[in-house]
């Protein structure tokens, strides 16, 4: 494959060496035409490359800061939680990575809104083909997209949890309501079935009592009449059973407090006059 | 398949280097957040990659694995590995940022896991390199999410002679106490000049 041509007789800008770019050791220049923000910076945080992706992004020239503390130049870096870990890079240690979240940016850069760039950072330490020492390289992604896209996407997850959420609990609400409505219509039905038993136990012992005071009365008169043949005075005595029992269940009748049934023919419920009184 | 030999003397010399590196990870990770970050080691295993499958299907239950991977190549050459449930990984991170809990391994959540697998990794391996005089050349860190059957058939993990040295490292953050584990895949050619490495350091 061809690599394509680089005009060697432009000037460096980027970087400490002011050489051409073909005498530059450490080829920095090439990461010009990257899409990630890069710095590369020594032990002592003095930049000596600062790409122009990143001097897009942070509006900071390559000839302002090349050669100076990165750290002077943003204040920010100069804390405990980012010295103590890239001071490591120089010694050759592991890459640091400085997350979006919890960082929100390292170098911080303005967009067209005015807003923050997020971005996610890696520093790897780079050795120095020369002097053996390490620099560290400071590569820096552009995370806002990234970042406002998960947002959106946890904003639109949790509203469809709370409608969820919402939705399980009109159900269940609901669910409730209906089983209080089928209780009280219960209860409705049953205050109702007694009213119109009582109603109606009421007009059948007050109806039945008439005629059946006038039923007793007479056997009491048969009874006391003369010259009754011994079968009458059976029959008067069978009549006079019947009509006591009935009398009894007009009182029972007289006495219902509550509704009970009971089993009858057919799957036919009747109602259970002694339970009924009880 | 070679056997390892190690004493417990040696064992015991190899928790204490990670305890220190996991330690220095605490250390860092309590400058950065506002919440106490306790990391201890409390074992150190060296077992073939067949146990370390059957320990890892236990280990991830019915979930899936997120790790944080730094490859490092050198004397010893190997990767090192930051394992959690995702599950508690989300966890682990949603305690870290102050977040709810309900929420997925995102890739925001998983950028912050990275970053926390980079500090208490930098830190183990930071502390096996000083205390062993060791150098070594890394890759940069990288989020794997994965069922635990996928992850053990990374070529990383299933090398037929490779070995696991397993810490299992316990997260006590406020009240959230979590165990994850600490992975390093190396060659047993690699475990052999590790244990060798220890000897002529320490002596034994």
């Amino acid at each position: 494959m061809n690599m394509p041509e680089i005009n060697a007789e432009i000037d460096c800008n980027y970087c400490a060496n002011t050489e051409k770019f073909t005498h530059c050791p450490y080829g920095y220049r090439v990461l010009n035409y990257v899409t990630v923000g890069i710095c590369i910076f020594d032990k002592n945080y003095h930049v000596s490359f600062w790409n122009r992706c990143l001097a897009n992004w942070s509006h900071v020239e390559p000839s302002d800061i090349v050669g100076k503390n990165i750290m002077e130049y943003f204040p920010t870096l100069n804390s405990p939680g980012f010295k103590e870990r890239v001071d490591y890079v120089f010694k050759g240690g592991p890459p640091v990575i400085f997350s979006s979240q919890l960082h929100r940016n390292t170098i911080p850069c303005t967009l067209s809104d005015g807003s923050y760039m997020v971005q996610k950072t890696v520093i790897s330490s780079v050795p120095s083909p020369e002097t053996g020492e390490f620099f560290a390289l400071m590569a820096i992604e552009n995370a806002t997209e990234l970042s406002r896209k998960v947002s959106e996407y946890r904003t639109l997850r949790n509203q469809a949890m709370e409608e969820v959420k919402l939705r399980k609990k009109v159900e269940d609400d609901l669910r409730e309501s209906n089983k209080m409505l089928l209780e009280h219509q219960e209860i409705t039905m049953h205050q109702e079935r007694i009213k119109v038993l009582l109603e109606m136990a009421g007009a059948t012992a007050h109806e039945l009592n008439q005629p059946l005071m006038t039923l007793l009365g007479t056997i009491e008169l048969l009874n006391m009449t003369q010259n009754v043949s011994e079968e009458t005075v059976k029959y008067l005595k069978n009549i006079e059973k019947s009509a006591k029992r009935i009398a009894d269940i007009v009182s029972k009748i007289q006495q219902i407090k509550q509704y009970q049934t009971k089993r009858y023919l057919n799957d036919v419920s009747i109602i259970d006059f002694h339970g009924s009184t009880l | 398949m070679d056997k390892i030999d190690i004493s417990h003397q040696q064992i015991e010399a190899i928790k204490e280097l990670c305890n220190i590196g996991v330690g220095k990870g605490a250390s860092v990770l309590n400058t950065m957040l506002s919440c106490h970050i306790n990391l201890s080691v409390p074992n150190v295993r060296i077992i073939s990659s067949k146990d370390f499958k059957d320990d890892l299907r236990l280990f991830a239950k019915d979930s899936s694995i997120s790790s944080v991977s730094l490859g490092f190549e050198g004397k010893i050459s190997g990767s090192a590995q930051l394992l959690f449930p995702t599950e508690t990984a989300s966890s682990l991170v949603a305690v870290l940022v102050d977040e709810n809990d309900d929420l997925d391994m995102d890739a925001l959540r998983a950028g912050t896991f990275c970053e926390v697998g980079n500090i208490v990794l930098n830190g183990v391996m930071g502390s096996i390199s000083n205390m062993l005089d060791l150098t070594f050349n890394y890759s940069v860190p990288e989020y794997i999410e994965t069922d635990p059957e996928n992850f053990i058939n990374k070529p990383s993990a299933n090398q037929q002679d490779s070995h696991v040295l397993l810490a299992r490292t316990r997260f006590t953050i406020d009240e959230l106490d979590i165990d994850g584990d600490i992975a390093l895949f190396m060659q047993i050619g690699a475990i052999h000049t590790l244990i060798e490495t220890i000897e002529k350091k320490f002596g034994f």
